[in-house]
């Protein structure tokens, strides 16, 4: 088991270098000169050289990643070139509000989507499943920009139960999170029916129904784990997917989240922000598949300590 | 331009080879076209006529109401109304046949092609703009075909030395933030000023050149005004752009909110704001301030927050005059090369700090990195006070400003917001490195907080030295999204909104209980054109 682990960890290394060697060339191959775009319109041409001094412009670009990882790993992601503060103040005083938004979101998707599909498989082309199903493929198409407006004219401006933005109380995280959570809940909903529908229809569940046990023990105990690994998969891709998709959301909802520094970081063209929120975002994104593929080994023993044991 | 270079070439190859095929006697029987006395092969934008032929061309009303709602106006002269030295030259009416006359006139009535640079996400729908000139020029003539760019890469491929340019034509706009013709004429259309600096058509004209240098020395405002008159006026006929518009912005606000000034710097100030029944305030604005140090800011959602609690010396009202605000005086000495500044007395920092002579020098110092801060860096937009080599303490309310030389909008440049000045103790309270977040000034309002991403709150300065604000809060809420700034305007959760989208115009203004304020900008649009075309 820890071997597992330790070996996915060490695998993960690779692939958070190649993301940082990504994240830095791309944004420094758009054409452009970037210390003048940074310096603005106004700017006199003193200013510029001193911001091309500043981020190593005229050093080669393997001079400026070196600078960049050595600087990394010592926690120092520069300074943001807009505001003039380190990065990682930036994005520590940003992340709790994207993690909050995203594990609000993240649960009612779990609640709302697995009742959904658990109820939908056992009640199959029952109104429930077909109402439900025809919900969950609207939460899917729904673009989340056009949803949150809907959202804000419905609850803020008609209804005034919920604040149309900004956050604080409990109130304001109502609408982001159901903006957010919907498609996941859609997705949710429907893995975890087809999934359950896939199991029940299992040999060894028509073995424990022919003992004699009771429908709500064949279904919650013997088929909804089983059934969960696939959901499981689904969830943690879809929170990696909610912390760096909140982008939307934020914006729409005014949220001081990562993904809204991220988007404003771009338009003000400040590299070091945009990325060190990228990286931020991808970390997480290895990270919660890491956690996803021990719970893996959990759900089911099968999957694996080792490769032997799949063998 | 590539067809020029190759008709060139053609030529080129076919003296090379009228000359070396054919026996010396020959050439001397036989008249040959010699390449000298060909026509001289121009680009249609040297000649004046062209150029004004485009100007005609382009339906500036068609564009404001199609495609910004209304929002807006075209272009009367090369600055907006609000600056100082403006004189009303323009517009160039709408008048598709006078535009093929001109053509016609000029040699070119079987029209040509050009390229046409422009950015996109820079200016309020630039690309949709852009693509309706060019429908407007394929009327008379004209193909254009467009190049677009991403802002940062648009300003490197036009701001460049005439030999390097590509573009025939291109997109731009320009803001003149201190209100004073020099700053939007100079840059652009004096012959100095050629890329790196702002004037990208490469416009070279002696006269507008002399009108515009001795407007910068002329103390005395009215010749000033009657210089920049003179210097528009020959500009609006030469016609080294299309002058397109001036923009727009729209503000809306709640019923009941009294005393907002909605400034053409893109500014909405408070300080004589009162609410019906409320003491406090609050404003949806789209973007955040980058930073409130005087060194680092340079944006107008920056500057909006900054002068509600850090002051200027001098204010630029919204009608474009200079007022005292910290400074009560400012006169040029005799032979123009300093200027003093008598400063209102009895004024403290919102630290108890006194504000004196010490502590304006203190700030323009920091500022321009002169004096004690020699050798540390200047702040972003140090170039305002480029002509200004010393600052001098004559007495505990008076400063003097050595100026290089003699340079009439020093008080213009004075009035900016991002001049403004701090409790020098505040400012030698930051550690290395640090930039004020907490402003610390004169203002009417004191800082409170500063949330990042969300909001900035301040309150009210109950020791102001002028009028005591009736508000007792006021909150700026960043809101990126347009239509929830809307949204929030329509539940209450705002008083007052900046940048309403132009779609959402006609909406606002049929609800009861919101007003919709429109107010000039200070930028103008224009498509320049390249006078140097190589």
């Amino acid at each position: 088991m820890y071997g597992y682990i330790i070996r996915r960890l060490l695998l993960a290394i690779p692939v958070l270098i190649g993301v940082s060697i990504l994240v830095f060339a791309i944004i420094r191959f758009i054409p452009g000169d970037p210390a003048r775009a940074i310096a603005g319109v106004h700017a006199s041409p003193q200013y510029i050289e001193q911001v091309r001094r500043d981020l190593l412009l005229d050093e080669g670009i393997h001079v400026q990643y070196y600078v960049y990882l050595t600087n990394l790993l010592q926690g120092d992601m520069g300074r943001s070139t807009f505001t003039g503060r380190p990065v990682t103040t930036e994005l520590m005083a940003r992340f709790p509000n994207t993690m909050v938004l995203a594990s609000a979101a993240m649960m009612i998707a779990i609640i709302v989507g697995m009742s959904a599909g658990i109820v939908s498989a056992t009640k199959r082309y029952s109104l429930f499943d077909n109402a439900s199903m025809l919900f969950a493929l609207f939460g899917v198409a729904a673009p989340v920009f056009w949803l949150g407006i809907m959202f804000q004219l419905l609850f803020s401006v008609h209804l005034g139960w919920f604040p149309s933005g900004g956050i604080g109380t409990w109130r304001h995280l109502v609408l982001p999170a159901l903006t957010l959570g919907l498609a996941t809940t859609a997705l949710i909903a429907r893995i975890t029916r087809s999934s359950m529908l896939d199991v029940l229809r299992q040999d060894y569940i028509t073995t424990a129904r022919s003992k004699g046990l009771v429908e709500r023990v064949v279904v919650y105990k013997h088929a909804l784990k089983n059934a969960m690994i696939p959901v499981v998969t689904v969830m943690g891709l879809q929170f990696g997917t909610l912390l760096g998709g909140a982008v939307l959301t934020e914006t729409v909802f005014s949220w001081p989240g990562v993904g809204r520094l991220m988007v404003d970081s771009i338009l003000a063209r400040d590299y070091p922000v945009v990325q060190g929120a990228v990286l931020l975002l991808a970390v997480l994104f290895v990270m919660i598949n890491l956690v996803v593929d021990v719970i893996y080994a959990f759900l089911d023993p099968r999957i694996s300590y080792g490769n032997k044991e799949v063998e | 331009m590539k067809k020029l270079l190759f008709g060139f070439f053609v030529l080129l190859l076919m003296t090379g080879l009228l000359f070396g095929g054919c026996a010396p006697d020959e050439v001397i029987d036989e008249p040959i076209d010699d390449p000298v006395d060909e026509p001289e092969v121009t680009h249609p934008f040297e000649d004046v006529r062209v150029r004004q032929a485009l100007n005609y061309a382009i339906d500036k009303e068609a564009i404001i109401e199609t495609i910004f709602e209304g929002v807006g106006s075209p272009s009367s002269a090369p600055v907006v109304p609000a600056v100082f030295g403006y004189t009303q030259v323009g517009p160039y009416e709408y008048d598709p046949d006078r535009a093929r006359e001109l053509l016609d006139e000029a040699g070119w009535g079987d029209g040509f092609e050009i390229e046409l640079f422009h950015p996109t996400g820079r200016y309020p729908q630039d690309d949709v703009v852009t693509e309706a000139v060019q429908a407007m020029l394929a009327e008379v003539g004209i193909t254009a075909s467009l190049t677009t760019y991403d802002w940062g890469t648009y300003l490197d491929t036009v701001i460049v030395p005439p030999e390097d340019a590509e573009h025939e034509a291109y997109m731009l706009g320009w803001g003149t933030v201190t209100l004073d013709a020099d700053y939007g004429l100079y840059a652009l259309f004096h012959s100095s000023q050629w890329p790196p600096a702002n004037n990208v058509s490469y416009y070279a004209n002696d006269e507008v050149d002399a009108l515009l240098d001795e407007a910068r020395v002329t103390p005395d405002i009215a010749v000033r005004e009657d210089l920049y008159d003179q210097a528009i006026s020959i500009i609006w006929e030469d016609a080294p752009w299309i002058f397109l518009h001036n923009e727009g912005q729209v503000n809306a606000v709640r019923e009941g909110v009294e005393g907002l000034i909605h400034h053409p710097l893109e500014n909405i100030l408070a300080w004589d704001a009162s609410i019906e029944g409320e003491q406090d305030l609050i404003i949806a604005i789209g973007a955040e301030p980058e930073n409130l140090d005087p060194l680092k800011i340079m944006s107008a959602p920056a500057a909006t927050v900054s002068e509600h609690m850090a002051q200027t010396l001098i204010y630029l009202a919204e009608d474009g005059t200079l007022e005292p605000n910290l400074a009560l005086d400012w006169e040029p000495t005799e032979d123009g090369l300093a200027w003093d500044l008598t400063l209102r007395e009895g004024v403290t920092f919102h630290d108890g700090e006194p504000f004196n002579a010490e502590a304006v020098k203190y700030n323009l110092d920091r500022f321009m990195a002169k004096g004690e801060f020699e050798g540390e860096t200047a702040a972003v937009f140090a170039f305002l006070l480029g002509e200004v080599n010393e600052v001098e303490v004559i007495d505990e309310y008076t400063v003097r400003l050595h100026l290089d030389q003699v340079f009439a909008p020093i008080a213009s440049h004075l009035s900016h917001s991002f001049i403004a000045m701090h409790s020098p103790a505040s400012l030698e309270a930051l550690a290395d490195d640090v930039d004020v977040d907490a402003p610390v000034g004169t203002g009417p309002f004191k800082f409170v907080s500063w949330d990042r991403g969300e909001q900035l709150v301040m309150e009210r300065n109950e020791d102001y030295w002028g009028d005591v604000p009736e508000l007792e809060t006021v909150t700026f809420r960043f809101v990126p999204e347009a239509s929830s700034r809307v949204i929030m305007l329509e539940t209450g959760e705002a008083h007052a909104i900046m940048a309403v989208p132009p779609t959402e115009i006609e909406r606002l203004e049929a609800q009861a209980g919101i007003d919709v304020i429109f107010e000039d900008s200070v930028r103008v649009i224009y498509i320049g054109f390249n006078l140097q075309p190589q």
